[in-house]
């Protein structure tokens, strides 16, 4: 991998009546729902947490970050397991639809859809199997949406940052 | 590509670590003649160290770095020569030359270790530490050593012991399941055959986009005998939970480290293993085989700590054997193990409890005091000392105020104060920022100074010291302080409280004001500290890890911030209670007692209630109120009775109080940062997560 990608390989699943996509890169797993723990006094979008193997791990509603009405989980409900910095957090959809891969050209980015400050996660869309599918940058969303802060790199970055800050330009 | 085999890498690491240390060290170097120019031994170590690293960089290969130290050591030679002199002019070129060598140098380390495209953020190896190595007391590592043994002895004696109680057979010890110690660290480049079993927990969906990605790696590095399942059906995702692949290659680790890096997959196992049962059954015999592992996995850590370099440290002259040099890495590791070897020991405690052998409690009596000395141990090699830390403060305060203009004198005390390294990692953010602010709030302008009768020059002491549970930090300036009633003008100009709240603030409320977000008192956002993270970001960050944050100030006298943080990260000793239908953990530390309370005990104090407790009136909180939880009425309910500092002690009631029990505390998750009343996150015995409550920020 790395160098310019040409290709965008994406799993997409449904939420309401639409269809997302998250890039695979950003992906870590994907589970069945299964038992949470409640987090009282959380914000209202964090459903709770399970401990996925030995990590307790965030879960998030995603109909509610996307202000769509609740739904009851059923079997084919997922658990999408992103991973943010050091963290991971898992994403609630209401099912998984599969994997589309797309050349990067083929990926519209709408300067209507993606300018506008609230849906700057919206990193384009593409047409697979004659459906429109929204690709979501999950990080951004969640560094958007759930007040994450960003300073999440590890300390020694940002203490090389603070020294090299005060060098030449001070 | 350079870096290929892990030979190379290893040399690297070397590098990387020593040029770090020389970097600093010229850091210093160049700071010390500033003040004083005329310390001919001084320049003559900085003409050395720097050589070092002309040498070493271009027995690397790294020409370009090499150029920039011949550069600078010319300056030096001429200074050495006397064809120069040392002025502040030519410090500031000599800074600038380490500063352009350092970024090269990390430069260079980015981009080494970004050689395999599948990077993970969580990858141990690429995590930047803030030192690669810490020193750590070879007695100490006998006496882990020692109980590594002992516990091992004392497991297969419990073991045994199922065994004739008619239990399935334990799991034979599976060395090649804890990851990193099943690859043999070779240093030898020759191409060796190895069946990989590759475990794997995948979505079906992604399975082809996973394999595809495995195939890739076991390609490109080494040669691919076969796959079963075969290589079509793998490619089209038709593989259950496991893949075993054959391949030859030089370079084992790299492969595995390159396959651990493809989400989904769980474990690798190298030769002959079979998949253990990863099935989160809690029977007697999955425990006892689960803590083999990590026994054998701790004692592998454990040698390998052993084996590890014997230091000489010609710097400080001081603990020259005693020391070795341990990697990082293999340190967390450690750390990791013990703590699940520490919940494994809690989850047999509940097996024992259900079977009536006298044996078994004795063994397992055993058992948990090894572990809790060897958890002591862990925790004590984890410290460092906080100077590691501080060293980049004179460095930066001189920068600082010479770009604004101030003079500023640095007194750093307690450097060798000794704190848990994550904590030192988490510090160094929050600290910064105070500093910032101390120089370019704080501190005065030289006339400024003068005009008020105060010495030209400035100070900024930053202290550590520890008092039995907590680590302390103390930043404090002589400047100009904060002043109560400015800062409440700007609170209400913005907005963020009205008059009339300001007006009932006690001037030491006030201060805090600085700490709420969209708070600044300057007018204009400064050059430095209006990059800076902010007061709310930095309290933010120090409660996210139980720690707290008090601001002291007296106008034109000076500030002082105190940081207060936990001093380790050990387990913690928990009672568990039951609310809501939900369990919460409490750190025993803060218990005083657990009373049963009567309702008609429970007497009103302007509404308030209390109880009186042989003598003592102590107020009530409900913990499912302060929790926004529903609970059931009842007549009578348990109520841990909360010790504090300031004598407020408080009871909390509770539905239920459950047991008692050990947890490795981890922070909360950052999603879940801003939510109050929690200590951290834990584990608990039987695998289900809860929080533990702060008692101090809950009421």
């Amino acid at each position: 991998m790395g160098g310019t990608r040409t290709e965008v390989q994406a799993i997409t699943f449904q939420l309401d009546k639409e269809i997302y996509g998250i890039d695979v890169h950003q992906i870590k797993e994907i589970i069945k729902v299964r038992e949470y723990v409640k987090v009282p006094n959380a914000p209202e979008y964090v459903e709770g947490v399970i401990n996925l193997r030995g990590q307790i791990t965030p879960i998030v509603d995603l109909r509610k970050i996307f202000g769509m009405e609740h739904k009851n989980f059923d079997e084919n409900s997922r658990i999408i397991m992103v991973e943010l910095d050091s963290d991971v957090v898992g994403l609630i959809v209401d099912s998984v639809v599969g994997v589309v891969t797309v050349p990067v050209g083929e990926i519209v980015r709408s300067p209507s859809l993606t300018m506008s400050a609230s849906n700057s996660f919206i990193s384009g869309i593409i047409r697979a199997e004659n459906q429109l599918t929204i690709l979501i940058d999950v990080v951004k969303l969640l560094q958007e949406h759930c007040q994450i802060s960003q300073d999440a790199g590890s300390a020694l970055k940002s203490m090389k940052v603070a020294v090299a800050g005060t060098g030449i330009k001070a | 590509m350079i870096w290929v085999t892990e030979e190379d890498r290893y040399y690297r690491e070397i590098y990387l670590g020593e040029v770090r240390d020389h970097i600093s060290r010229l850091n210093e170097l160049f700071l010390h003649l500033e003040k004083s120019p005329e310390d001919r031994d001084a320049l003559n170590e900085a003409f050395r160290v720097m050589h070092t690293i002309k040498g070493d960089s271009a027995m690397m290969g790294l020409s370009h770095i090499a150029e920039k130290a011949h550069k600078a050591e010319d300056i030096l030679d001429g200074l050495r020569g006397g064809r120069e002199r040392v002025c502040q002019e030519v410090i500031d070129r000599l800074l600038s030359h380490v500063d352009d060598i350092s970024e090269l140098v990390e430069e260079f380390a980015g981009r080494a270790s970004g050689k395999f495209g599948i990077v993970n953020a969580n990858h141990a190896d690429e995590a930047p530490a803030i030192k690669h190595e810490t020193g750590c007391q070879a007695s100490k590592m006998k006496e882990l050593e020692d109980a590594i043994l002992k516990m091992d002895a004392s497991i297969s004696k419990a073991v045994g012991e199922l065994e004739i109680e008619g239990k399935q057979p334990p799991l034979s010890p599976d060395p090649g399941s804890c990851g990193e110690t099943g690859a043999p660290k070779g240093k030898e480049a020759i191409p060796k055959g190895f069946r990989l079993t590759i475990k794997t927990e995948m979505e079906k969906v992604l399975r082809p986009v996973r394999a595809f990605m495995l195939l890739k790696i076991l390609v490109e590095n080494g040669e691919l005998i076969r796959t079963d399942p075969p290589n079509e059906p793998l490619a089209n995702g038709e593989f259950e939970d496991s893949i075993v692949a054959e391949v030859v290659t030089k370079d084992l680790g790299a492969m595995l480290d390159a396959i651990k890096a493809v989400p989904g997959v769980i474990d690798v196992f190298v030769e002959e293993c079979e998949p253990p049962e990863q099935e989160e059954k809690i029977s007697l015999a999955d425990k006892t085989s689960q803590i083999d592992r990590l026994v054998s996995c701790v004692e592998a850590q454990g040698k390998e700590v052993e084996t590890a370099t014997i230091s000489v440290d010609s710097t400080k002259g001081r603990h020259k054997v005693e020391e070795i040099k341990v990697n990082i890495a293999s340190l967390d590791r450690l750390f990791n193990l013990s703590g699940e070897l520490v919940l494994a020991k809690s989850r047999l405690g509940n097996i024992v409890k259900q079977h009536e052998s006298p044996e078994m409690k004795e063994v397992h009596r055993f058992i948990e005091g090894v572990v809790s000395d060897l958890q002591t141990e862990v925790m004590n090699l984890r410290l460092m000392p906080i100077g590691q830390v501080f060293g980049i403060f004179p460095r930066m305060v001189r920068d600082m105020s010479k770009a604004v203009g101030k003079e500023i004198d640095l007194i750093i005390e307690g450097g060798d104060t000794a704190v848990d390294r994550k904590i030192l990692e988490e510090i160094v953010d929050p600290v910064v920022h105070i500093v910032r602010n101390c120089v370019d709030h704080g501190i005065e302008t030289p006339e400024e100074r003068v005009k008020k009768g105060k010495g030209a020059v400035g100070t900024i002491r930053i202290s550590a010291s520890r008092d039995a549970s907590h680590f302390i930090l103390e930043v404090e300036d002589d400047g100009r302080g904060i002043d109560p009633s400015a800062v409440k003008q700007t609170a209400i100009a913005k907005g963020l409280i009205s008059p009339k709240k300001a007006e009932g603030m006690s001037d030491e409320e006030a201060l805090y004001l600085t700490c709420v977000p969209g708070f600044s008192t300057k007018k204009s956002v400064s050059e430095l500290s209006g990059r800076g993270m902010g007061m709310s970001a930095v309290k933010n960050k120090i409660e996210a890890f139980g720690g707290s944050l008090s601001i002291s100030s007296k106008v034109e006298q000076g500030t002082k911030i105190t940081i207060r943080l936990p001093a380790s990260m050990a387990t913690v000793k928990v009672i568990v209670v039951g609310v809501g239908g939900q369990v919460y953990a409490i750190p025993v530390a803060d218990v005083l007692e657990i009373v049963e309370i009567r309702k008609e005990d429970i007497k009103f104090i302007q509404g308030a209630p209390f109880i009186n407790l042989r003598g003592d009136v102590i107020r009530l909180y409900r913990l499912a109120w302060l929790l926004g939880v529903q609970e059931g009425i009842c007549n009578s309910y348990p109520a841990v009775i909360i010790r504090r500092g300031d004598g407020k002690n408080y009871g909390l009631l509770v539905t239920e109080v459950r047991d008692e029990d050990e947890v490795a505390m981890k922070p909360v998750p950052r999603i879940l940062r801003g939510v109050k009343g929690f200590l951290g996150s834990a584990i608990l015995g039987d695998g289900k997560p809860t929080f533990v409550i702060d008692v101090m920020s809950i009421v």
